[in-house]
């Protein structure tokens, strides 16, 4: 909503400084979003007269304009306009004017003839966002008059962004009435004098939809002057609001609507057969707007409809073919209440949103249509003359909106706000927006609010209709009072991992939930069905990521392409799949690393990245979380990894996630620089850990022995470690491999691996027996079970 | 008796005289070794006449351990110029960097969270959180956002067949904390949410904390005091200024936007807060009655208030970021910095 000064001291005092009133307009919640001139700054630009034009002896564009300014002698003045003809009136920036952007006029040849001057366009004195040729004023607009005089300025024009309660707000009658209520102004709706010329012509109106049209005013006037223009005052309280003229029948009734918030139509009486009907439409119906869209027409949908046809959308947009032209003589002024709900979603289910909507949608005032019907007659006949027929009003005061009394307890605004209010402060406040206080005891204040108020319902709304005018600012701010109760110690595990991955060199990354579902299909075909948005904001961001992979690979190359060669991710999120016929919403921590396996660095070998760097990553969020102290890593195969180089995580015997080096072909793809290995893993299983319980430490020796075997590829690691955990040696502490081997001596298909194996009693030192009793009978099963020949 | 005070004296020259750790060990041989000058003193011993080996002897012990107590000395001279040495050699370049891992880092977005969950729950609040992907119910109907109200329109909230959405913001979290609750409560619920708009200062994702204390006396002027209390630890600025403006939400009654003094140019006005001097925060207000009683509180019994803000907005303001869009590149030039 936009107005200026002068049209909101028409109805109001303003007993302070703009600023200061746009303060407080902001903080009671009719939030100033700027406060911008009307115009630019100029001086010295007065409304003359073109007496005569000539074209310019050595310019084909331009012409030798004499102008009239009510001096001596008329000026002077080199124009390139095309518009600018004889007997124009113009606004002509004198010797000595300053424009908006800065310019001094001065005398000066232009192409060897003198100007004394210049004829201003719109646009260059700040009156419009952009103009073609140069001002046209009225005939009658007095010549010599100072141009910001005539056009009633400085007027500095308030912006409002108002919330969508505040729909009485959407006039300068409704912003008057708040600054009354603010400044304890008087407020209040001019009489209007009866109408002059009238006659006799009725059209008979009828409401069939009563529920979504209770009340529906409507006059006939007959020969309203073709040739009348919008004068220019009516063109300047226009501009302000942020309009442009259009025609005279319009331009009043847009002013009607900006001044007094009710929203009005006009039809082309000629256009009308025999009746008005308020009604819904026929499903299938259509109906082409001013806007020339064409539109075919639900059941819901109200229209307002002559004996064949629909002529207008209600309260929405009217039909091209009954509106005014510029021939219209006869018209029928429409002024209505309709209902917000269903207006609502008729512009929504159109997609249509006009001042008229947006205004019936948050509620316009029920009693003010035939004020306004009168108010814009009284009006359009001192433009354009015509003879008014009387008001055709139809109402059903069962479906009129009226507001409900509302009972508010004294205690409980103490209760809400938390300060005392004094009570007669409370009432005058009330009755300053125009509350109707119909009882104030000592308890309690029963209270109706205006009917152009559609945002009160309850006690609740009512309180802070007297917070906002006693001042948000003048409640004290204190710590709320409540028992020390402590909730749970929190077992953020997600905090911890983060905070480990960050340790081990990761960089933290946030990526959408929704991802391009061509991408996703690619790293992760396996998902079939997809989690797919009904409106996605762009088809590269159609559908939930059932993985945090495609999202990261995505970071990961944008990362490499900014010249990023070592790059170590991770993401915490949500990932969201169907699992047992439901979708399921899974946190998952998700991480990738390519490049060095350490930042390059003198004392660093250049190794690259490995499985088993990022094997190591995962081992020790496997010791931060003491509930898996040994996950488990099987073999396995995605269709994002690397066949020979993926691992899926167990803990126990549930699935964690999985880790792996990027297929080759993903690798190529997305042409990265180095080979990335990726994991993930589920983090609603990680947060799932006992307590830790001490377990009590040998005071005793540790042994240490080693021994390297050839082993067939074929036997893995995992099995050889189970096997020797298996042999049932109760003094085995721990077993480590300490290195692989392939190469010269080594059988092929096979390997040398050496472990250390580490015995300890918790009772007392091992003897050298002991212990090679141990160590034989742990070969002697790895030999029976693998046929591995020990290296000496 | 002169003969070991000729012997020590001859001795300590020798030691003296000795350059290195051999030459000292050989006179060490030669004077106190089997064969060596003093030992062979001793052995004489035997043939001295009874009465006078004890003077004899202690006088040669005498001798002999101040032969010793001048060769440890010498030794330890040898020695410290050894180890001394050996520092010199030692020595590195202790300007040349570190080994091991670089630092990662944690995105801005949860370092902010993290400071904000660390205030809130020394106020004794807990931490709750819920499903990203929402039903009409928790996320509009039991705030008191009427099926006609335009949040509900498409052009709004991210849709799915199945006619559940994202949720567009946290506050299902607190409707379900109510519903369980049944009575006083303080919570704060972050977490991600979503709305179909995407500009220079909106994405379609974007975090939320929410808040919320339900309690029999809970007042506007406890929801001011613990706004402006947060506000003060989270920017550590003691002399904060706020300002609360009316405003509108569905769900609360009455309801404010709340203001801070621009951070930045402390109220002078500036491009950050767009000449105002003041920046936007985050909304609040008393919990609609509407709310309390649709998740079975009694409003006449009980009050609350319950607040939200955009985790983006203070992350951005705190460490200075000017561009929204760099919270979510993930470029590492930038997530390096915190």
């Amino acid at each position: 909503m936009q107005f200026s000064e002068k049209q909101l001291q028409k109805w109001v005092n303003i007993p302070v400084e703009i600023n200061e009133l746009a303060n407080k307009l902001s903080l009671a919640g009719l939030e100033v979003a700027a406060i911008v001139p009307a115009s630019g700054e100029f001086t010295q630009v007065v409304i003359g007269q073109i007496l005569e034009t000539v074209p310019h002896p050595n310019a084909d564009k331009l012409k030798v304009c004499s102008v009239d300014i009510h001096q001596a002698a008329p000026l002077t003045i080199v124009c390139g306009a095309a518009n600018a003809q004889t007997g124009l009136r113009v606004a002509v920036a004198t010797v000595g004017a300053r424009l908006p952007n800065g310019i001094k006029i001065k005398r000066a040849k232009l192409r060897g003839v003198a100007s004394e001057g210049m004829l201003c366009a719109a646009a260059e004195l700040g009156l419009a966002q952009t103009s073609e040729g140069i001002m046209a004023l009225p005939d009658d607009a007095p010549i010599g008059a100072a141009l910001s005089h005539y056009l009633d300025l400085p007027d500095p024009v308030f912006h409002i962004d108002l919330t969508p309660n505040r729909g009485d707000c959407l006039s300068v009658l409704g912003i008057a009435r708040e600054v009354g209520a603010l400044y304890g102004e008087p407020v209040a709706l001019p009489a209007l004098k009866p109408l002059q010329d009238t006659c006799e012509d009725r059209l008979p109106v009828t409401i069939i939809a009563t529920q979504a049209c209770a009340r529906y005013c409507a006059r006939v006037v007959r020969g309203i002057d073709v040739h009348a223009k919008t004068p220019m005052w009516l063109q300047t309280h226009l501009q302000r609001f942020g309009l442009r003229p259009i025609h005279p029948v319009v331009d009043v009734l847009n002013y009607t609507l900006f001044t007094l918030g009710q929203p009005m139509h006009a039809f082309d009486l000629k256009r009308i057969t025999d009746q008005v009907c308020v009604r819904y439409a026929k499903a299938g119906e259509s109906l082409t707007l001013l806007d020339e869209k064409t539109l075919t027409l639900n059941a819901q949908d109200l229209v307002i409809a002559d004996a064949d046809r629909v002529l207008a959308l209600a309260g929405i947009m009217g039909g091209q073919d009954s509106g005014v032209s510029d021939d219209t003589t006869d018209i029928l002024l429409e002024s209505a209440y309709f209902d917000p709900t269903g207006l609502g979603l008729t512009a929504r289910a159109h997609k249509l949103q006009t001042d008229a909507s947006y205004r019936f949608e948050r509620g316009v005032d029920p009693h003010i249509t035939e004020y306004a019907l009168d108010f814009a007659t009284q009006l359009l006949q001192s433009i354009a003359g015509g003879k008014a027929g009387e008001v055709i009003v139809q109402s059903d005061a069962a479906h009129l909106p009226s507001n409900a009394l509302i009972r508010v307890s004294k205690q409980q605004v103490e209760k809400q706000l938390g300060v005392k209010i004094d009570a007669k402060v409370m009432s005058q406040h009330l009755s300053a927006l125009g509350f109707d206080i119909q009882a104030d005891s000592s308890t309690h204040i029963d209270v109706r609010a205006p009917a152009w108020r559609f945002d009160v319902q309850c006690a609740a709304d009512v309180i802070e209709e007297i917070a906002r005018l006693y001042g948000y600012e003048q409640i004290p701010a204190r710590l709320p009072i409540a028992p020390l109760q402590a909730y749970p110690v929190p077992v953020d595990v997600r905090q911890s991992i983060g905070q480990l991955l960050v340790d081990r060199g990761y960089h933290e990354v946030i990526n959408y939930s929704f991802i391009d579902s061509n991408w996703q299909r690619q790293v992760l075909p396996q998902y079939e069905a997809l989690l797919t948005l009904l409106n996605p904001i762009s088809s590269d961001m159609d559908t939930m990521r059932v993985s945090l992979w495609p999202g990261l690979l995505n970071t990961l190359q944008y990362n490499q392409h900014h010249q990023q060669k070592r790059v170590r991710l991770f993401e915490i999120g949500a990932c969201f799949y169907q699992a047992d016929d439901a979708w399921q919403q899974v946190d998952k921590v998700a991480g990738v690393i390519v490049g060095q396996a350490y930042p390059e660095r003198w004392c660093h070998p250049s190794t690259q990245s490995s499985f088993y760097d990022l094997k190591g990553d995962i081992e020790a969020l496997d010791a931060l979380i003491h509930v898996c102290a040994q996950l488990r890593y099987e073999r396995s195969s995605h269709p994002a990894l690397h066949p020979g180089q993926c691992a899926d995580i167990y803990s126990g015997e549930v699935l964690l996630g999985c880790m792996g080096a990027l297929h080759p072909s993903l690798v190529k793809q997305l042409k990265c620089d180095g080979q990335p290995f990726l994991f993930e893993l589920d983090l609603s299983v990680l947060e799932n850990n006992p307590p830790i319980v001490f377990k009590k430490v040998s005071k005793m020796p540790m042994i240490r022995r080693d021994i390297a075997f050839l082993v067939d590829n074929t036997v893995s690691f995992e099995q050889i470690r189970s096997k020797v955990l298996e042999s049932g040696i109760d003094l085995l502490k721990n077993i480590e491999l300490f290195d692989e081997y392939v190469g010269q001596g080594v059988p092929a298909g096979q390997r040398s691996l050496a472990m250390s194996l580490t015995l300890q009693d918790p009772a007392r030192t091992l003897i050298d027996e002991q212990i090679n009793t141990c160590i034989d009978t742990i070969v002697a099963s790895l030999v029976k079970a693998f046929n591995v020949s020990l290296r000496k | 008796m002169e003969q070991q005070h000729a012997i020590l004296t001859k001795a300590l020259q020798a030691v003296q005289a000795a350059v290195d750790v051999s030459a000292l060990e050989a006179v060490r041989v030669a004077f106190l070794g089997k064969k060596g000058e003093l030992t062979a003193l001793l052995r004489n011993l035997q043939q001295v006449p009874a009465q006078e080996r004890a003077a004899l002897g202690q006088a040669i012990n005498q001798v002999k351990q101040q032969l010793q107590a001048a060769i440890a000395q010498k030794q330890s001279v040898f020695d410290e110029a050894a180890l001394q040495a050996k520092l010199d050699a030692e020595a590195i370049d202790i300007t040349m960097p570190g080994a091991g891992q670089h630092q990662g880092s944690l995105h801005p977005i949860t370092k902010a969270l993290h400071r904000i969950q660390r205030i809130f729950s020394q106020m004794g609040f807990d931490v709750a959180t819920g499903p990203e992907i929402e039903d009409e119910y928790h996320n509009f109907t039991a705030l008191n956002i009427g099926a006609d109200h335009p949040a509900r329109a498409m052009c709004d909230t991210f849709y799915f067949a199945d006619g559940t959405l994202l949720r567009t913001h946290t506050s299902p979290v607190q409707v379900r904390a109510m519903q369980h609750n049944q009575g006083a409560l303080r919570l704060i619920a972050p977490g991600r949410v979503y709305r179909s708009d995407s500009d220079l200062t909106h994405t379609p994702m974007f975090h939320q904390v929410e808040g919320l204390m339900i309690d029999q006396q809970t007042s506007f002027a406890d929801l001011k005091g613990t706004l402006r209390q947060f506000l003060t630890l989270f920017f550590d600025k003691a002399d904060l200024s706020m300002r609360l403006r009316a405003s509108y939400f569905p769900f609360t009654e009455p309801s404010a936007e709340v203001d801070m003094a621009c951070v930045s140019c402390h109220g002078q006005g500036c491009r950050v807060c767009s000449q105002t001097g003041w920046l936007e925060i985050l909304g609040c207000g008393m919990v609609h009655p509407n709310v309390l009683r649709e998740s079975g509180i009694d409003p006449d019994q009980y009050s609350g208030f319950a607040f939200g803000m955009g985790i983006e907005r203070l992350a951005m303001l705190y460490y200075g970021i000017d561009d929204l869009r760099l919270l979510f590149e993930n470029d590492l030039r930038f997530l390096r910095q915190f």
